[in-house]
């Protein structure tokens, strides 16, 4: 699976669970999803479990340690890499 | 009266500091409890206690602080380190006067101690609040439990809510009452079936006031900047210390509420200028990565994700004699989260927020901790402060 796609994928999940307003500009695959207030502390594990389901990929808790995960763009890199696609 | 041992898997400070606090609302069975360093808990339990079941309930409080999938990110930012005699500040503060013990973890200050406390407001207010244009406002002391219901409070920290309540509007009850006051005097036995229901708290924070009274506001971009300070309560069963831990204390905060790039550069700012400050007064302390003592099922999600996202940092002062630091200022960001709960926005979108608090009664105690009682001895910055911000008023007799 390319990158775009995951990034597609994420990005239409979170849009959808956390109630993202289209007209909202500052979406964006590079803005801090927890800073910027679309997901909270509960929203992150809900976005591990999809990530699980839909692309059989395990965030674990020394991913969070070692890799920042706090936008669309660095959580699609890492289930990248995971998945074991190229770009 | 029976005793219990177990053996905990890890014998960490967080983790042991967690046990340590969490212990006191396990149940209303255990009579003390002591942790050793190398990690063994051992429980005295009341005559009438049923071993098992309070077993299980300690069981069960180890198991939040034990759970494998999730880790805690340790950050320390900064850290200073001095020479320090160990004293006794507590003993000596009230032998001194300077405080006066009123009510398990309620202290009146005075001397030279109220004059630290007006000094840290005074610095707060000079350094912190004025140069952004923060607004001063005033709160009432106690807060609706509908809106700490909001804030989700009670699903956090239900353990250290003070509620309020008030005798019944009931002829009888209120003249019952008055006659055994009368003539017996007050005891807690009065309140039994007397009380009205219970529909507010003593604030447990500073700021729940400042997003309360903003419902529904549309703010101009990038936000704004507002300071307080809140006679605050906690609730803290047998872990009320001398001053390190209260149950009346003062909270001084600043609060930013705004955009989330406002409100994250205004609380960058901040960070630096507390830091700035423990340099100034050369205070042993460490600042660094930290959560809340989180008191539910779900402690370690919680905790996990706030030190994950450094949504708290603590400054943390070290008190020689009691061999162990305390939280005196803490910067939290709150992301989103009272913006959502109280409908406020900015440029169309939830407004973030952050603050910066200040525990008035933990600084005095630890800077007499750290410094002694002897004003002329404390570093030079300190007594610059003092000398601007509080001076001594003549005839004071300190």
């Amino acid at each position: 699976m390319r990158i775009d796609e995951i990034i597609a994928t994420i990005r239409t999940f979170i849009r959808e669970r956390f109630q993202v307003s289209p007209t909202d500009t500052e979406f964006t695959d590079d803005v801090h999803i927890f800073d910027y207030g679309y997901v909270d502390s509960f929203g992150a594990a809900q976005i591990i479990d999809f990530i699980r389901d839909r692309f059989g990929v395990v965030i674990s808790d020394q991913d969070l340690v070692l890799y920042p995960l706090n936008t669309v763009r660095e959580i699609a890199t890492l289930v990248e890499q995971r998945v074991g696609s190229t770009p | 009266m029976s005793t219990f041992c177990i053996s905990l898997p890890r014998c960490d400070v967080d983790y042991s500091s967690q046990v340590r606090y969490a212990m006191s609302f396990a149940s209303e069975d255990i009579v003390s409890y002591d942790l050793t360093e190398s990690g063994v808990l051992s429980v005295q339990l009341s005559a009438t206690a049923d071993e098992k079941l309070v077993r299980e309930k300690v069981d069960r409080l180890l198991e939040r602080y034990t759970d494998p999938r999730f880790g805690l990110k340790e950050v320390v930012h900064f850290k200073q380190s001095r020479d320090l005699p160990v004293f006794d500040a507590w003993t000596e503060l009230l032998q001194r006067q300077w405080v006066a013990l009123v009510g398990q973890g309620h202290v009146v200050l005075r001397g030279l101690a109220s004059r630290l406390f007006r000094c840290l407001n005074a610095k707060v207010l000079a350094e912190f609040a004025a140069p952004i244009g923060a607004d001063e406002e005033f709160y009432p002391s106690t807060i609706l439990c509908a809106t700490l219901d909001r804030t989700a409070h009670f699903t956090s920290f239900p353990e250290h809510v003070d509620f309020v309540s008030h005798l019944r509007e009931d002829v009888e009850v209120l003249a019952k009452f008055s006659q055994e006051a009368r003539g017996h005097g007050w005891r807690p036995e009065l309140h039994k079936d007397t009380m009205s229901q219970v529909d507010l708290a003593i604030s447990p924070s500073a700021c729940y006031h400042c997003y309360e009274s903003m419902q529904g506001w549309r703010l101009a971009k990038p936000g704004r900047a507002v300071t307080t300070i809140v006679d605050c309560h906690r609730y803290e069963a047998g872990n009320l210390t001398t001053m390190s831990r209260l149950r009346s204390f003062h909270m001084r905060e600043v609060v930013w509420v705004g955009h989330p790039e406002f409100v994250k550069s205004s609380r960058s700012e901040a960070d630096r200028l507390l830091l700035q400050w423990a340099k100034d007064w050369e205070i042993d302390c460490t600042f660094e990565n930290a959560n809340d003592m989180f008191f539910t099922d779900d402690y370690a999600v919680k905790a996990s994700f706030q030190r994950q996202q450094e949504a708290k940092r603590e400054l943390r002062l070290r008190i020689p004699f009691e061999k162990r630091s305390i939280s005196c200022s803490s910067s939290n960001f709150h992301a989103a989260t009272f913006g959502k709960a109280f409908d406020i926005q900015v440029d169309g979108r939830n407004a973030t927020s952050a603050c910066m608090g200040w525990g008035c009664e933990r600084w005095v105690y630890a800077i007499f901790s750290q410094f002694g009682l002897d004003e002329s001895t404390w570093p030079e910055g300190l007594r610059r402060d003092m000398d601007r911000w509080a001076p001594a008023a003549k005839g004071t007799g300190e």
